[in-house]
């Protein structure tokens, strides 16, 4: 199992390496520079010159980018063209934020998709599993801004009820949280039921029967608990998804985390915050996936070997 | 006689596909008698897993069981509500099924889906893994402590199988129903599970419904036979007398045209021209498109079921009417 982990973490290297290089040349190819974004108009060229050759924007572009990653395994991530503050510590102060809010929205997400799912496997065919699904699909077509104006405008501006936007303690949570909970809403009934679904047509369900467990305990030794191993992989495997999608909903609502953080800097091209957030988003959905792969492991035998062979 | 333990009568079970219903059995009735075997053969696809299924009520959706009587030591199984149902399934009527490979659940060892069927009898934890054990032992598990402990995944084909009749036989049921137990496994082992199917009827006085392609099978271990055909039982009798004297023209086909397999073993072949479609039967007798010695009346009315003496029947109009007694 561990060494199963650390050649998971060595692949996960290389796939930070390789989308740190196309994302730094991607931020090459983008028109204007970061020093003019900043730099007072009125500079005399020589001046702004010597800014470039400051912070080694003058140098060859892969030059940049070893240097850039130099540092990285030293563990510094740069500075903020912008603001002058280094980038690991610009990013460790809005990472919580994210984290509380995607793995939030992620938790409550599957608290109520799991459960309806499983109702609509149950009562499959019926009204009930028609409008659950049916509902839940019309969540998942509208867009998540126009969600999110309008959950201010009902919540925040007509009722009153929540703050608007920002951080503010715990109510300021809620808004940001349907509007990244509800469209997801129905990815995770539609998987819980159809794996519920496809769990009851197996073989060894019908073993089950035929020993002469009661129908509730079928459903719940033999079909749910089959059923919720791969609903319970899709968790992790969704969490990177989550986390970069809040970057526009965290922009909608102010809400003070990476995604908003990666917004200015992309508007203002500072390409050191750019790429450390970047780094960072790549580097959680490499150990989501492990996390993923590990807890499928621990929940299905037959995976437990795969793991164990995979390691030769 | 002894008295019968299982009797079916008129068992009429539909699937209503998006393409109309299809009939998958239509009529069957046959007995079973206690400490007897009965094996079903017949083609793929003409309705013996059905038949099989409806004796424990676990038809798969969309079937359904539209009609007929499954009496059960004096109970009509038709008329249980579902938990009543559930006391029968395991304990007095139990089933094994053609692929080990998927019939055992992959995420618990193969010890606990044993205890977990001993464990309905309200044995306590502790004595069920003993029991377990012990089950394993008589299926001639080999290292059943060891094997107890591993998951399906882990063991051959013909070590899932012994699991899989250990679980079923655990709870002492009366009747076995085993649906083509060895056909997924390799010869040798097929030998194997036969021999301890037969072993364990007779130590276990458990009746035994088996169903088979193999017709080798049906004279090793089969008292009595029924022969299937497009969802209908066309013949039924004693082992030595339906091989030694055939009376529907599928069962005689069946036997003759035979070639003889390894080991001497007889193979249900295909016989010229297709299954018919269950959804769309010819009218008269489903066979007669395929049957060559059919009358005018076979394309018009279908036989009924003649009991030629108790215990032995045919469905044929070559056998009673006129032709059959001028003969
Ligand atoms: N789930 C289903 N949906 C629709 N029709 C079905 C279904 N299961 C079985 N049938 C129909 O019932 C008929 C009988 O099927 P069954 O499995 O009982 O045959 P069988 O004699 O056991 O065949 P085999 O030797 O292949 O196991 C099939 O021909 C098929 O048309
Ligand atoms: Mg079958």
């Amino acid at each position: 199992m561990l060494n199963y982990v650390l050649k998971r973490l060595a692949v996960g290297v290389l796939v930070i390496i390789s989308a740190s290089i196309v994302l730094f040349s991607i931020m090459q190819l983008m028109p204007g520079d970061p020093i003019r974004m900043v730099a007072d108009p009125r500079l005399p060229p020589h001046r702004i010159e010597e800014l470039k050759r400051a912070w080694g924007l003058d140098k060859p572009a892969y030059v940049q980018y070893l240097y850039w990653m130099k540092n990285l395994l030293r563990g510094d991530m740069g500075t903020s063209i912008a603001t002058g503050q280094p980038v690991g510590y610009l990013i460790a102060s809005r990472l919580p934020y994210t984290l509380l809010l995607a793995g939030t929205a992620m938790v409550v997400r599957y608290l109520i998709g799991v459960p309806l799912g499983l109702i609509a496997a149950l009562r499959q065919g019926t009204k009930l599993d028609r409008l659950l699904v049916m509902a839940t699909t019309m969540l998942m077509m509208i867009p998540g801004y126009w969600f999110a104006i309008l959950l201010m405008m009902v919540f925040a501006i007509k009722l009153r009820w929540l703050p608007i936007s920002g951080f503010q303690g715990p109510a300021s949570l809620v808004l940001p949280l349907m509007t990244m909970v509800l469209p997801g809403i129905g990815g995770t009934l539609r998987v819980t039921r159809s794996e519920v679904l496809d769990t009851a047509r197996e073989p060894f369900v019908l073993t089950a029967h035929a020993k002469g467990l009661s129908a509730r305990a079928v459903q719940v030794y033999h079909i749910l608990r089959n059923a919720l191993i791969p609903v319970t992989v899709s968790f992790f495997l969704n969490l990177p998804w989550l986390i970069s999608g809040s970057v526009i909903i965290e922009n909608v609502f102010a809400w003070p985390g990476m995604g908003r953080l990666v917004w200015g800097a992309i508007q203002s091209q500072d390409l050191p915050v750019v790429q450390g957030v970047f780094v960072m988003i790549t580097a959680l959905t490499v150990v989501c996936n492990i996390v993923g792969d590990i807890v499928a492991g621990l929940l299905d035998p037959r995976i437990r070997v795969e793991i164990e062979e995979a390691r030769e | 006689m002894a008295a019968k333990l299982l009797e079916v009568s008129g068992l009429e079970v539909q699937f209503d596909t998006s393409s109309g219903p299809v009939r998958a059995v239509r009529g069957v009735s046959f007995d079973i008698a206690e400490g007897e075997v009965l094996a079903l053969v017949g083609e793929s696809g003409c309705g013996k897993s059905t038949t099989a299924l409806s004796i424990l009520r676990l038809v798969p959706r969309p079937g359904e069981i539209t009609g007929g009587r499954i009496v059960f030591d004096g109970v009509n199984l038709l008329d249980l509500d579902e938990c009543s149902m559930t006391q029968y399934r395991g304990k007095q009527i139990s089933m094994i099924f053609q692929n080990p490979l998927v019939a055992l659940n992959p995420v618990y060892r193969s010890g606990f889906q044993v205890q977990e069927a001993v464990m309905l009898d309200k044995v306590p934890p502790d004595r069920a893994w003993r029991a377990a054990l012990n089950v394993l032992k008589q299926v001639r598990l080999p290292d059943p402590e060891d094997r107890a402990r591993s998951y399906p995944h882990e063991l051959s084909g013909g070590m899932r199988q012994r699991v899989m009749i250990g679980m079923m036989i655990s709870r002492f049921p009366r009747l076995l129903i085993a649906d083509e137990p060895t056909t997924a496994l390799d010869v040798t082992i097929q030998a194997q599970i036969l021999d301890l199917l037969d072993d364990l009827r007779h130590e276990k006085r458990m009746s035994l419904l088996i169903i088979t392609h193999d017709l080798g099978v049906v004279a090793d271990i089969a008292d009595r036979v029924g022969v299937m055909y497009a969802g209908a039982l066309v013949e039924t009798g004693d082992v030595t007398e339906v091989f030694e004297k055939p009376l529907h023209p599928y069962t005689q086909l069946l036997l003759k045209a035979l070639p003889r397999g390894p080991k001497n073993e007889l193979r249900l072949e295909s016989i010229p021209g297709g299954v018919p479609n269950l959804s769309n039967l010819p009218p008269g007798c489903p066979f007669h498109p395929r049957c060559q010695r059919r009358l005018d009346i076979c394309s018009k009315v279908e036989p009924e079921t003649l009991e030629i003496h108790p215990g032995r029947t045919v469905r044929c109009h070559l056998v009673g009417g006129e032709s059959f007694w001028k003969r």
